[in-house]
């Protein structure tokens, strides 16, 4: 039988940068969370893995203030999020980028960046950001004044982590990245996405499909089955699992 | 005297109008804005009809228009214009309605009605035009003319009466049932094999044929008709008074017709000239308000005479407070076969396998695949959604459909079952080709499928639901229901029985009576497996039955679905969760970018590297 985790153990650094303590969420009548659990430490990576419609979208939704807790309660940094909506959170430092159109297509790649500091008021903020992002992903700076849709899907991806850079984010919550991307790609993104994480102290919250994709980067891993968190462990330990049927 | 006695009367027509209008629009969810034409197509039938034969005199006197009619009784006038209105409504109706989408009827009978009162003012030689029709004579009985406003009120009051409940009859029939059906999802009136075009064709006639009654009446009222009385204006206020009134109760029609029908006399004593302009104002913020604080009308549906006098007597017994699942092996009824209708159908059924009784376990004898799928092939655009996939489904098992995300599973149930049209292929049902038949055909033949989001009818209770499923329940049939009324009530007597004998094998016998809207999620996809058992159908597709469910009810739902293999069915599902699937099904196909990638058991599957691989990612 699988051990079922409700309530986070605390972070051996200390203060987690995300707790999410036993949250529910609902469609309507459907109640499609159940008392869901999850933490994030800086510089973590975290992955989410589960069957289509486990509720992991649902999982990040709530968590972004984007649909209502109908139980439970999320902190960010120590502080409770209760009554934050999408707007407060990306102020405080959370980035959300959706599996489905996750970047303006029909702006220019240097708009698109512009509107993920949106939030930010300060035009040297602003612009530091902006050449960090374009140290980071040349390509992004080479080819500033295209429009986004002429990216290929790989680099659109890559701009989706460019926008939520530019807002600040120290916690990324990125819902299926690799969704319509080569798989040679996804390495390379995944591989960025870590290097991030460990040069900046970033967590990220990973929800992925590609369970093979996301082990590699990823430190501990959540299963979710039908709106539940049905385990909790380490992404070492997951690794070495020669399929996930009995998770799925 | 007179005065009040007119407004009394046009109230009166007022009702007529609305209660007919109601049936389309309350218990169909058809909005028809041509009520007022066939109000006035049964006015001028009527009106021409019993205008006396024109003499050489009247015909030299009278420079345009008709100078005369035909010089019959208003009898035989009156069913003439029924019979018109409801012919002319059923040609318009015809193209609008065997489309799908309401919205062309919507379209359809606003540029009907303006056309069509452009028509009553200009074609001159046969409506007079803008003069209108006169001097039609007015209609006695009884020593009372309807002529005079005090007595034509005593004439048509009774009049009114019986419209009502003429209407209030169909609009709590099992046809009425079968109307509330198409309003709330019109897809799964079809899933559960029954026919959506002829009953709308036939409500729309209904309605239009009432209207052209009260108009008949009308024209002999007056003694003289013209095109103003049936323009745009009296079809929207028909239907202001069905939306404030309460839709689907003829109760509110009624209070609707009383206070909208002497709005406009309080309002000329109170502001003389400036009342129509007054009018406006009030309707608009009269429906505003309604639709902010009682979007379902003044009177809401559910709250119907019938309810308040025969509680109880209405609502099926309830017997035993069991709830939830954990009694399904105790309760298993048996659903007997039913007899065969006469005359419901002209497309006869191919004889279906033995009476099902659920009580005992069934074995299945017969090796031979009840469905056979072959080559079937769907593109979407520069989707291949569905790639010549081949499978059988075997007699009595469990079958599930596994494939990550886009694999093209719930096409495939749409493909079956015809909601979409495959490009190519066949699908083979105990033996007969059923590829090209629409879904409810192919629900009679006994393949049945549930939906992902329910869609069951929600304003309707939970045994309602499921009664509308019961094959060949005579009294959705109209003209059944008024030849042979005691063998419908009987026949929706069964109906509700084995509906409640449905119901209990879900475990939801206890909650028959309650509106599905005020179910629980899991409750309502129990309700939407007891609803498909009620198909009596053999080969049951099931579409995610336990996504969403209450995980403490999940368990209850995967042993009503093995019961449903135990009691002789052939269940084919879609889950997206593998653990569900391992503790439901007997096989597994599995698919990938809508192709099929290997068949066998789950665990034959799970060891299959590539498979692995597909679904988690190399």
């Amino acid at each position: 039988m699988l051990e079922t985790t409700t309530h986070p153990p605390a972070g051996p650094t200390g203060t987690a940068l995300l707790t999410v303590d036993g949250i529910a969420a609902d469609y309507g009548k459907r109640r499609v969370l159940h008392d869901v659990s999850l933490r994030v430490d800086p510089g973590e990576i975290v992955s989410v893995l589960g069957h289509n419609g486990a509720g992991k979208t649902t999982m990040l939704k709530a968590i972004f203030g984007a649909m209502p807790l109908r139980a439970g309660s999320v902190s960010f940094d120590g502080q409770p999020m209760a009554g934050w909506n999408t707007t407060t959170c990306v102020r405080s430092g959370i980035s959300f980028t959706p599996a489905e159109a996750p970047i303006f297509r029909e702006l220019t790649i240097g708009e698109n960046l512009e509107l993920g500091a949106f939030t930010v008021g300060d035009a040297a903020v602003q612009e530091q950001r902006l050449a960090r992002v374009h140290h980071m992903f040349p390509l992004l700076k080479e080819r500033a004044g295209e429009q986004a849709g002429t990216l290929s899907g790989g680099q659109q991806r890559t701009l989706s982590i460019g926008l939520a850079l530019m807002s600040g984010a120290r916690l990324m919550l990125l819902d299926e990245p690799s969704l319509g991307i080569a798989p040679s790609l996804v390495q390379d993104l995944f591989a960025r996405i870590r290097e991030l994480s460990d040069s900046e102290g970033l967590g990220v919250v990973l929800v992925e499909q590609n369970v093979r994709a996301a082990l590699p980067i990823a430190d501990r891993v959540y299963y979710m089955r039908a709106g539940r968190m049905i385990l909790e462990e380490t992404a070492e330990e997951s690794s070495r699992r020669s399929d996930w049927w009995e998770l799925f | 005297m007179d005065y009040y006695a007119d407004i009394a009367v046009q109230i009166l027509f007022l009702i007529m109008l609305g209660a007919s209008l109601n049936l389309l629009m309350g218990y169909a969810g058809e909005l028809s804005m041509a009520h007022a034409t066939f109000y006035g197509v049964g006015a001028y039938t009527a009106g021409l009809l019993t205008l006396p034969v024109a003499t050489e005199a009247i015909a030299a006197a009278s420079s345009r228009g008709v100078a005369g009619g035909a010089g019959w009784d208003i009898g035989p006038a009156l069913l003439v214009a029924i019979g018109v209105s409801f012919v002319v409504a059923l040609l318009l109706a015809l193209p609008a309605l065997s489309r799908v989408r309401g919205e062309y009827l919507v379209l359809l009978t606003l540029a009907f009605q303006t056309v069509a009162n452009q028509l009553m003012g200009s074609a001159d030689s046969v409506t007079g035009g803008a003069y209108g029709l006169t001097p039609i004579p007015p209609a006695e009985l009884f020593g009372l003319s309807l002529g005079m406003p005090t007595q034509a009120f005593w004439l048509l009051l009774p009049c009114t009466v019986i419209v009502v409940a003429v209407c209030f009859g169909i609009g709590e029939s099992p046809f009425g049932r079968l109307l509330k059906g198409l309003r709330e999802q019109e897809l799964a009136v079809k899933a559960v094999g029954k026919d959506t075009v002829v009953p709308k064709l036939v409500v729309f006639g209904l309605a239009a044929g009432i209207a052209g009654f009260a108009g008949a009446l009308n024209a002999s009222y007056y003694q003289f008709i013209a095109p103003g009385t049936y323009d745009l204006n009296l079809s929207i206020l028909v239907i202001a008074i069905v939306i404030i009134g309460g839709v689907s109760n003829l109760t509110g029609t009624i209070i609707g017709a009383i206070l909208l029908g002497s709005l406009r006399p309080i309002l000329q004593e109170v502001a003389g000239d400036n009342a129509i302009a007054w009018q406006a104002v009030i309707y608009g913020l009269l429906l505003v308000l309604i639709i902010r604080f009682r979007p379902f009308g003044l009177v809401p549906e559910g709250t119907s005479m019938l309810r308040l006098f025969r509680r109880g007597g209405l609502e099926p017994a309830v017997a035993g407070a069991s709830s939830g699942v954990k009694s399904v092996t105790a309760v298993a009824p048996s659903i007997p076969e039913l007899p065969p209708t006469p005359g419901a159908s002209t497309a006869a059924a191919p004889p279906r396998t033995d009476a099902v009784v659920l009580s005992e376990p069934v074995v299945v004898t017969d090796p031979s695949p009840v469905l056979e799928v072959r080559n079937l092939s769907k593109r979407f655009r520069g989707l291949q959604a569905v790639d010549d996939v081949s499978f059988d489904l075997e007699r009595g098992k469990i079958t599930s459909l596994i494939g990550p995300n886009g694999a093209g599973k719930t096409t495939i149930f749409n493909l079956l079952t015809h909601v979409i049209t495959p490009d190519t292929g066949t699908v083979t049902l105990n033996g007969e080709d059923i590829s090209g038949l629409s879904p409810h055909r192919i629900a009679k033949r006994g393949m049945a499928r549930s939906f992902q989001d329910g869609r069951l009818f929600e304003r309707l209770t939970a045994v309602e639901n499921v009664m509308l499923a019961v094959p060949g329940n005579s009294g959705e049939n109209l003209a059944l229901l008024a030849t042979r009324p005691m063998h419908c009530r009987a026949r929706d007597h069964e109906a509700r029985e084995l509906a409640l004998e449905a119901l209990g094998f879900v475990g939801m016998r206890a909650q028959a009576g309650t509106v599905v809207a005020d179910l629980s999620f899991g409750d309502q996809k129990l309700v939407a497996i007891a609803r498909l058992l009620a198909t009596e159908c053999d080969v049951l597709l099931l579409d995610e039955p336990t996504s969403g469910v209450d995980p403490g009810a999940v368990e209850g739902v995967i042993e009503v679905v093995r019961g449903l293999r135990d009691a002789g069915k052939t269940v084919c599902l879609v889950e997206h969760s593998v653990h569900m699937v391992g503790q439901l099904a007997d096989r597994g196909i599995f698919l990938d970018q809508g192709r099929k990638l290997a068949e066998g058991t789950l665990e034959e599957l799970m060891g299959q590297k590539h498979l692995t691989e597909i679904y988690f990612g190399a």
